[in-house]
């Protein structure tokens, strides 16, 4: 449409970030349609970080909507020098935490997976983006604590950085780096456990 | 305690933040250690998957109804953007589950203002006036007792009343009726006034 096509994605960010504050004043001045857009722009990344979270459709659904809900009725608290998504993701996080907390999973012991993952896994080579692999990041995520989990969700799904993870968590960015590290740790032991099982499986065959 | 530097040497390599000097010591104690080997494969495969992972992202199954599904809370809400910044969402969401329940339709929260200030109107005047007649009645016959003109209709009347009336404290019950008919015709108005002033409230957002 523009004569620029070869704009850097920089220009085109910078127009994204006025437009998103069109879209807030309009709805801070009562139109509910500018909030609409906003839903449209964001929903996506919202209700993937509460999927990764919850690890279930429907309480992904219900904790997207209220992330949208609570951004609504807090928009006033908003400061427009922070980036309109990561206050929605601080929001979102906030509210998986709390869903967590309230549903209290009983913490798998890493044995009992390991175990129960022993055979027919695919080789490091094949994890592409096949169906093995997701429910391979789901049973790892779900091995790892509500905190270090929010961290990993927002650096590897959302793509932040460690300064903006630690705006949507509260947290100071050396905490973000500690809390990353270590859920690194706990997915490598994993990793090795299961390799350790896989080993002494086939030598068993052998 | 060797293993535990070269892990977080390992970790800052993953973020890309190995100074040349770390990166040399990172790999003398790759060299030295088997261990530190293993956790590093481990490390790099667990990596890939999030990494592979990361880049599947999963959308809302139906995006369209999932914002008009968001709308038509944010529209039930009936909030004002602003003008209640104490309010807590949680609130709000029971109140807007109250406006959507089901409304008893003679309840005074189902009619409209002006049909019920009328029928609240009618209910205090049709109450007091039929209090004032029965007071007019009870008192004249008081005054006619005792007279030898032929008993009239309405003295008949009034004497069948006044038979009735022995038994009962006509007064009292008069007096009641009436207090009870201005208080609800008030009541009634009342809300009625209260209903209009919220209509006018909500026509303005």
């Amino acid at each position: 449409m523009t004569e620029n096509i070869g704009n850097d994605a920089g220009e085109g960010q910078a127009n994204a970030e006025a437009e998103e504050r069109t879209l807030i004043q309009r709805t801070l001045r009562g139109d509910q349609s500018a909030f609409a857009c906003l839903v449209d722009k964001f929903r996506n990344p919202i209700y993937n970080l509460c999927y990764r979270m919850l690890a279930s459709g429907g309480d992904a659904e219900d904790a997207a909507q209220e992330t949208f809900l609570r951004a609504y009725t807090q928009l006033h608290t908003y400061q427009a020098e922070r980036k309109f998504s990561t206050w929605l993701f601080a929001i979102a996080s906030h509210l998986c935490i709390d869903m967590l907390r309230r549903r209290r999973y009983p913490v798998q012991p890493l044995e009992s997976v390991a175990l129960w993952k022993q055979s027919n896994d695919p080789l490091p080579e094949d994890y592409a983006l096949s169906e093995e692999s997701s429910a391979e990041v789901r049973t790892l995520l779900k091995l790892l604590p509500e905190k270090y989990r929010l961290v990993v969700v927002l650096r590897y799904w959302q793509d932040l950085s460690y300064a903006e993870i630690a705006e949507a968590t509260d947290l100071s960015e050396s905490a973000v780096k500690t809390q990353l590290h270590r859920a690194r740790r706990m997915l490598a032991d994993y990793m090795m456990k299961r390799k350790e099982a896989q080993g002494h499986a086939v030598s068993r065959v052998l | 305690m060797r293993c535990q530097e070269c892990f977080e040497l390992m970790s800052l390599k993953l973020d890309n933040q190995l100074t040349p000097e770390q990166a040399d010591k990172l790999d003398k104690l790759l060299r030295a250690c088997p261990h530190c080997v293993r956790l590093w494969i481990a490390l790099g495969e667990g990596e890939q998957i999030l990494q592979d992972e990361g880049r599947v992202q999963v959308a809302p199954p139906d995006p369209d109804a999932f914002t008009t599904t968001v709308m038509r809370r944010v529209a039930a809400q009936n909030y004002v953007l602003g003008a209640h910044p104490e309010r807590h969402p949680r609130i709000l969401e029971a109140a807007s589950h109250r406006a959507r329940m089901p409304k008893f339709p003679w309840s005074p929260g189902a009619m409209r203002p002006q049909v019920m200030a009328w029928a609240s109107a009618t209910i205090a005047a049709s109450l007091a006036i039929a209090a004032v007649t029965w007071l007019w009645l009870t008192s004249t016959l008081n005054t006619r007792m005792g007279n030898d003109a032929p008993p009239t209709r309405l003295a008949l009347l009034q004497r069948a009343i006044t038979d009735v009336g022995h038994t009962l404290n006509w007064q009292l019950l008069i007096g009641a009726l009436l207090l009870a008919a201005l208080l609800v015709g008030l009541w009634l108005m009342l809300v009625s006034i209260a209903r209009r002033r919220l209509g006018d409230w909500e026509a303005t957002e």
